[in-house]
């Protein structure tokens, strides 16, 4: 149940979405509240354990399962892309949306909030080396750092102390901190759990004066749920009421003063955090040689995992490119004028625009229309169609490329056009594209990592988390790069291995006409 | 017209009034002639006379302005109201009827000797594989190939790809053979074993229309030349008469030039 289900599965399994207009009874039937959030986003909301990188673990994580025993069924999390969060959850990918997500007048208007589960203030971190600085204002024209689209975002540029080219946002939770320390920015305004986890431990940085501001974190589920709405608001208030919730922060050293407001229960706290006892231990460990390779050892299922989905959606995309590439080309050649009209116009207008906002039009666009689609699906209909716009030019090509004397004899022995095409043309069409499409190929087996904005977790998505759970990018990284190299080498052997074996007849092409 | 006749009455191959313009240049301009049944006639005339375009005419690898084609009872003609698709079936049946050698062979080269001869059989007319390779080796054997039935046109001289595409041509059985230039791409030395081909079907009994310069292998191989020049059929003879004494100025210019 708590282990991680991106396996190569998910391609053959397409994930039901019946569900998208009445939640509490379905997830009831189902026996499972499917939350969504994204485990690249770190450490302390939901993220890869240090410990072990099969395992998520987070203070959401568990007040999911909290919320989920609430429910009387089990937690099951739904990886997603987080600035995608709410159209996933509005897609019907996931019954709710719960990973810090902090609510926002603009948000209210695309999804519902529960009562806020945490209240989170803004806490400014600097360089240990600049203990003169107490707040924003010591800050006063120099670069800044924070997330996008955030709370603190919204404050640094509401304090009028910085200019805009000088409030530097961020993806990722991890980075802002990494270029602080790099001198790259001279301070960073972001939620105190982000700061209390990947900040406190490091030894050059230091929290400058108390956190100030509240962002409130609440779940968000589709508007007109209502009973799934009203059904987590008891269960929150149940759980403020029972003082899980307070023991659950406390666990993870997250109590503060604000969320004693909000969950009205003011007791001085005294508890000891054993979960981030444990993370400090886990991530202030300098491991040796031995240790650091038995660890990426245990990196290698999950990117093993991620790596499979990669190939399995690259080749299938690949086989999808190169049938309907094949038809273009065709079409485009000996069709009629309007269907070779139709073919360039695809060409031109899939090659002309970008692969992420077509794969932003399949996955989320397309629901408007009535048609949801899984993300594997999606993943492979989007790289699928977008590489047939460069296959179709690459046997475009290779066809012209067979001298016309070839067509003509086929012709003058009676073949139809078709029967000269499929007999005579493409065959040859297909040797002469094989450098261009085992390029393209190889190429597509890199570019299928954007489709982790649509849900799927393939190698470089794999690596993201990883790499922000162990703040580890070089190592992590190595081994992913190793990981793409290899998938892709023997496409690359196999390429030249058919050019060799073909090159035989090639001497006899009347190249001179 | 009652020239010579095949043994049905009517010649085999029949061309009547064939126009053919390419811009603002007549390339052809009304010819004219007949090949009866078991004939063998040679095109004949100055480069740029229309012979190519004329042997591709017949068998609609180029279309024609005005005029018609017959082989047999199947007619291809530019009347109006003739439909486009009712003249693409005849092209195509005309094609089925007619056997073309090219200049550079145009062999398949993703196939082997044998493949290039058995394909067209099994595509066009569904004969089973195992059948049309049988076949297709028997035509190899016939034009003095057996022994290449595995080679790649990669792998054979000139002269033997050449005869590797009369097989390929044999294959589909056709009435008429129409040559072009096949022997202008070769080696001298190699011309002899593709012309002995074409000698030897001449002996069975196949028609055939050869565009060529070869003037001995005219002389002795040729029932009939068809002499062209600028596009029009300046001369028809008997080859014993138009090499003894072609009447045509530039006939004789044409042939002074040759010997």
């Amino acid at each position: 149940m708590g282990r991680i289900a991106f396996t190569a599965l998910a391609f053959l399994v397409s994930a039901s979405q019946a569900d998208a207009q009445d939640g509490l009874p379905a997830l009831r039937a189902r026996g499972a509240l499917r939350w969504g959030a994204d485990a690249e986003g770190g450490a302390p909301y939901v993220f890869k354990d240090p410990r072990d990188p099969n395992r998520l673990v987070g203070f959401e994580w568990d007040l999911a399962a909290l919320l989920a025993r609430e429910l009387g069924v089990r937690a099951e999390m739904v990886q997603n892309q987080w600035d995608k969060l709410l159209d996933a959850v509005n897609r019907g990918d996931f019954d709710v949306a719960m990973n810090g997500i902090e609510v926002t007048e603009d948000r209210r208007e695309v999804v519902a909030f529960t009562r806020p589960y945490y209240v989170a203030p803004e806490q400014l971190v600097v360089r240990k080396t600049d203990s003169h600085v107490t707040g924003l204002a010591d800050l006063a024209g120099k670069r800044v750092g924070t997330l996008k689209a955030s709370l603190a975002a919204r404050i640094l540029r509401g304090v009028g102390l910085f200019k805009e080219g000088d409030i530097a946002e961020y993806e990722g939770q991890v980075e802002p901190y990494q270029d602080l320390k790099l001198g790259r920015l001279d301070g960073v305004l972001m939620d105190y759990p982000i700061a209390q986890y990947c900040a406190r431990p490091e030894r050059d940085l230091a929290f400058a004066g108390p956190p100030f501001g509240q962002a409130f974190y609440a779940i968000a589920v589709r508007k007109g749920d209502a009973a799934l709405l009203s059904a987590l608001n008891e269960a929150l208030d149940r759980l403020a009421r029972t003082g899980e919730l307070r023991a659950l922060y406390e666990r993870w050293a997250l109590w503060n003063d604000a969320t004693a407001d909000l969950l009205g229960d003011r007791a001085p706290s005294t508890a000891p955090a054993p979960e981030y006892e444990s993370y400090l231990e886990a991530i202030g460990k300098k491991p040796g040689l031995g240790e650091r390779l038995a660890r990426y050892a245990t990196f290698l299922p999950p990117l093993l995992a991620g790596a499979l989905v990669t190939l399995l959606l690259s080749v299938s995309a690949m086989a999808l490119a190169v049938a309907l590439g094949i038809g273009l080309a065709v079409a485009r050649l000996y069709g009629p004028r309007a269907l070779r009209a139709l073919a360039a116009a695809y060409v031109e207008l899939v090659r002309g625009t970008p692969l992420l906002v077509q794969l932003y039009m399949i996955y989320y666009g397309l629901p408007q229309a009535g048609v949801v689609l899984s993300a594997p699906v999606a993943a492979f209909l989007g790289l699928g169609l977008n590489y047939a716009a460069y296959e179709a030019e690459n046997y475009r090509a290779g066809i012209q490329a067979v001298p016309r004397g070839q067509t003509e004899a086929a012709l003058s022995l009676g073949m139809g056009r078709l029967q000269a095409l499929r007999h005579v043309v493409l065959p040859q069409a297909f040797r002469i594209v094989i450098p261009p499409v085992t390029n393209d190929f190889i190429s597509l087996l890199k570019d299928s990592s954007i489709v982790a904005v649509i849900a799927m977790v393939e190698l470089t998505k794999q690596y993201g988390m990883l790499a922000a759970a162990h703040q580890d990018y070089l190592g992590v990284g190595a081994l992913a790069a190793a990981l793409y190299f290899g998938l892709g080498l023997p496409f690359a052997r196999l390429a030249r291995w058919s050019e060799v074996r073909f090159a035989t007849d090639r001497a006899a092409w009347p190249a001179a006409a | 017209m009652g020239r010579d006749v095949g043994a049905n009455g009517a010649a085999l191959l029949e061309v009547e009034g064939l126009r053919k313009s390419v811009g603002s240049q007549e390339i052809l301009r009304g010819v004219s002639f007949d090949v009866p049944r078991g004939r063998l006639a040679v095109l004949l005339g100055p480069s740029g006379s229309g012979k190519s375009t004329l042997l591709r005419c017949v068998n609609g690898l180029e279309t024609f302005d005005r005029g018609r084609v017959r082989v047999g009872e199947v007619v291809v003609e530019t009347t109006p109201g003739n439909g486009a698709a009712a003249r693409e079936a005849a092209v195509r049946e005309v094609r089925r009827r007619t056997g073309m050698v090219f200049q550079q062979w145009n062999l398949f080269p993703h196939l082997t000797a044998l493949g290039n001869v058995a394909l067209a059989p099994r595509v066009v007319k569904g004969v089973p594989r195992a059948e049309a390779d049988e076949r297709a080796a028997a035509l190899l054997r016939k034009v003095g190939l057996a022994d290449k039935a595995g080679s790649f046109p990669s792998q054979l001289s000139g002269g033997q790809q050449q005869r590797v595409a009369i097989a390929r041509a044999l294959a589909m059985e056709p009435e008429v053979m129409l040559y072009d230039e096949p022997t202008s791409a070769l080696d001298p030395a190699l011309v002899a074993e593709v012309l002995g081909v074409m000698r030897a079907l001449k002996d069975e009994g196949l028609t055939q229309v050869v565009v060529t310069h070869e003037m001995r292998f005219a002389r002795e191989a040729a029932d009939e030349v068809l002499f062209l020049a600028a596009g029009e059929l300046a001369e028809r003879a008997p080859a014993a008469d138009f090499f003894a004494n072609p009447r045509d100025p530039r006939a004789r210019e044409f042939l002074g030039r040759a010997s």
